[in-house]
């Protein structure tokens, strides 16, 4: 399956990460992003369907537990993600693809670097499964 | 099967049965192999109920209110008696813990099984069948050509009632014991630790390989997800695409939409699943569903402590949150 | 753990999170210190200035009590304007809370209404001195006083069970729970109160016969100007209270598809706020139990849409179908 290379950040609060994403638009101009109000509106089944279309990856940036605005909302996530990565992994795809972080809204330099480690191990993914490919 | 059985459920429902109830029970088919599930609205037709060795349905999927049939209980003034396996009543828990079942509409007769045969491995013995019975251990049948022959009932049980599924059921109304010394050995038969077969395989790429091939077979019947207790939405499925302009997925049947679907539907069943198998059973492609769907229950065990089916009171484990847990 | 714990502690100690709960002590505060000065005033106008002089003075802890009666007074009205502008800044006019915020803004006239007739029923020197102008004005005769004096004594207690009546509106149509704030916060307010009281006790010196006059008579000294005064204030009250009708930003708000919900609730457990309930209906000729969104508690997360299984309910900003349509659309995009 060819990768289309492109890789999605769904994040939480994007009224008060304005800093972060045009840092994220002028570093990785391939990530798109797309707002969910709450961590815990995001349903695995986007990651699915992305991930299933050749996505390269889904990141879902969430709040740190003590930061939610809505309380709670990124607890209740917590173990949906958990069982959509289990998921992922008896069905053979790479549950790699898939990763969730989760830092405190004015976080901007550690987000950054989680995101570059993510980025190095996707494309360690890639090229593994272009040389098995060519096998 | 225990013929005791059979006749004292008859008789107890004869005396439980009043106006408006419903009996949610088997019947033979009239193929020898094969009893069906039978539904009842009058007392006398009671007496042809018959509950033996090849009562494999699982009836928990008729109670869901929202089932393609004609059994509604809300609706229904009467009460709902169900004549069930003990395997069957985790499934039924596991609804009412899901608030899809009226616990005080229903009225559970657990009865001991005493296994049930697996018509696929029983046919590879003896072929096309004329007649069949079972008593203690021996299957006596004969076969279409006119002969005789026996065999013992251990060597054409399916799995499941193999592996010894049979637990005490958490909550009945009546239960009706068979042998006692056999169900407790059934029951020790249960000893080896479960894990998905899907984990056991450590090579992701022979992993990949099964799952392409297997799911490249499937037609999209959609014949496991209404077979499933546990995929309680039936007609209000998301797969339907209903008002949604832009749905998950679409109508198309190839590998990468099976696969989407397959994946939706292993992640909304993944709390509720019980393992009952039935998935596997009616696929009409052979798919290899028991991959995937067999232990799940085990996962949740390990790592919330909640067993699907065990208990009614407490709900799925993705409906509550610890805090300090560091999952993902 | 710790941390979370801290920080749900210090969101619920906030007081000024509370001041419609800090409003309400008071009101609670005036009500007790009430029924302790309807024991000694008499109200004829013989004995109303008296007998209030006779409390001060002689009954022990008498001028405390209406020390506290009078604050109380004053801290209920001032707190009841700081909420409403609380209320006005984070957005709570609109729909579904204009009911809420009507009978916030009765209530705040109901309450001046009380504190008037409480000024005028002691019938001290700053009393008399409006009184004895506004019956002037309307040729009302000095001996229908009596009468008077009673009917605005009445009033002072009679209006605040209209306060009750209005409470129960306004309760009902609140999203929290609680009335009061927790029980630290209402000790430590409570303690201040009482505190302060006790420093700046009342003046007696009106008592001493010399002329004293109100704040509100030194700026509205004739009585046409009183009664303009009277009209403009009623008539900011209908502004505002009118406030819904123009006021029509509404937040995202969770909705149920009463067709498609089966009736799992798990959208009610994961609701941070528990604002989905069950109710029974009937669809499609079977009657059965379908989740509802309250309204007023909803905060437009979509914890719960995450959690639905049969797409049911929906957020009214972020749709599903929004969602995956955006997801399509950055897809083709490409890089």
């Amino acid at each position: 399956m060819a990768r289309e290379g492109l890789t999605y950040l769904f994040l939480c609060r994007i009224d008060k990460r304005k800093k972060l994403i045009e840092k994220i638009r002028n570093k990785y101009p391939h990530i798109k992003i797309v707002d969910v109000i709450c961590s815990g509106r995001f349903n695995p089944a986007y990651a699915f369907k992305l991930l299933n279309s050749g996505a390269n990856g889904v990141i879902v940036l969430g709040c740190d537990p003590a930061d939610c605005q809505y309380r709670e909302g990124n607890l209740v996530a917590e173990r949906r993600l958990f069982l959509a990565k289990k998921t992922l992994s008896c069905f053979g795809l790479d549950a790699e693809r898939f990763q969730v972080i989760w830092h405190k809204v004015n976080e901007v330099n550690p987000v950054l670097s989680e995101i570059s480690r993510f980025m190095n191990e996707i494309n360690i993914i890639n090229e593994k499964e272009g040389s098995m490919e060519k096998k | 099967m225990i013929v005791e059985i059979e006749e004292n459920v008859k008789k107890l429902l004869k005396k439980l049965f009043k106006e408006n109830d419903i009996i949610i029970s088997y019947r033979n088919s009239g193929i020898p192999e094969i009893t069906t599930p039978f539904i009842i609205r009058s007392k006398n037709e009671i007496d042809y109920i018959s509950i033996d060795n090849f009562c494999v349905n699982n009836l928990s999927v008729y109670l869901s209110k929202f089932q393609q049939s004609e059994i509604r209980m809300p609706v229904n003034k009467g009460r709902v008696i169900v004549t069930a396996k003990p395997c069957d009543t985790k499934s039924i828990i596991q609804m009412i813990s899901d608030e899809q079942i009226d616990k005080d509409k229903l009225i559970l007769v657990v009865y001991e099984c005493d296994g049930i045969i697996d018509t696929k491995r029983l046919k590879r013995v003896t072929g096309e069948l004329r007649q069949i019975s079972v008593s203690d251990d021996e299957v006596n049948f004969t076969k279409l050509s006119g002969e005789d022959g026996k065999i013992s009932l251990h060597t054409v049980l399916r799995d499941k009632c193999l592996e010894g599924s049979c637990d005490v059921p958490y909550f009945f109304d009546y239960y009706f014991v068979g042998n006692e010394k056999r169900f407790k050995e059934r029951i020790k038969k249960r000893s080896r630790p479960h894990q998905l077969p899907v984990q056991n395989l450590k090579n992701k790429a022979e992993l990949k390989r099964i799952v392409e091939e297997e799911l490249s077979k499937c037609i999209r019947c959609n014949a496991c997800r209404n077979i499933c207790p546990a995929c309680f939405c039936s007609e209000r499925c998301i797969f339907d695409k209903p008002k949604l302009p832009v749905g998950f997925i679409e109508k198309e049947v190839n590998l990468s939409e099976n696969l989407l679907y397959h994946l939706i539907r292993f992640y909304h069943v993944f709390p509720n699943c019980t393992g009952c198998g039935e998935c596997e059973r009616v696929c009409p492609q052979g798919i290899k569903l028991s991959l995937f769907y067999k232990y799940i229950n085990e996962i949740l065990v390990k790592e919330f402590g909640f067993s699907a089916g065990s208990t009614d009171s407490v709900r799925q484990p993705l409906l509550s949150y610890r805090l300090g847990e560091d999952l993902v | 753990m710790k941390e979370i714990q801290e920080k749900r502690v210090d969101f619920l100690l906030n007081p000024a999170y509370y001041f419609g709960g800090i409003t309400f002590l008071f009101f609670v505060i005036q009500l007790f210190t009430g029924v302790f000065l309807l024991m000694y005033f008499i109200p004829t106008v013989a004995d109303a200035y008296n007998s209030l002089r006779f409390l001060s003075l002689e009954v022990p802890f008498g001028l405390y009590v209406r020390t506290l009666h009078r604050y109380s007074a004053y801290g209920m009205l001032i707190l009841c304007i700081l909420h409403m502008i609380r209320m006005f800044i984070t957005g709570k006019v609109a729909k579904p809370y204009n009911l809420g915020w009507i009978s916030g803004v009765v209530l705040l006239f109901v309450t001046a209404a009380i504190i008037c007739s409480g000024f005028l029923a002691s019938f001290d020197l700053g009393a008399q001195s409006i009184l004895y102008k506004i019956a002037d004005y309307f040729e009302i005769g000095r001996k229908d006083f009596q009468s008077l004096i009673l009917i605005n004594f009445g009033l002072h207690l009679l209006l605040p069970a209209g306060v009750f009546v209005f409470l129960i509106v306004h309760f009902n149509r609140i999203a929290r729970a609680k009335i009061l704030p927790p029980l630290s916060l209402t000790l430590i307010i409570l303690g201040i109160f009482t505190f302060i009281a006790g420093l700046f006790p009342i003046s007696t010196k009106t008592f001493e016969m010399k002329k004293a006059t109100f704040l509100f008579e030194k700026i509205f000294p004739t009585v046409p100007q009183q009664i303009t005064a009277l009209i403009i204030f009623i008539a900011i009250l209908v502004f505002l209270a009118l406030l819904p009708l123009f006021i029509k930003k509404r937040k995202n708000i969770a909705r149920v598809d009463q067709q498609r919900c089966v009736g799992c609730f798990y959208c009610a457990d994961a609701c941070p706020k528990k604002a989905i309930v069950e109710i029974e209906k009937t669809i499609n000729g079977i009657r059965q139990k379908i989740a509802n969104v309250l309204e007023i508690k909803c905060q437009g997360c979509g914890v719960c849409v995450g959690a639905c299984r049969s797409a049911a309910i929906q957020l009214d900003g972020s749709l599903d179908s929004t969602l995956l349509e955006e997801v399509n659309k950055l897809w083709l995009e490409k890089a």
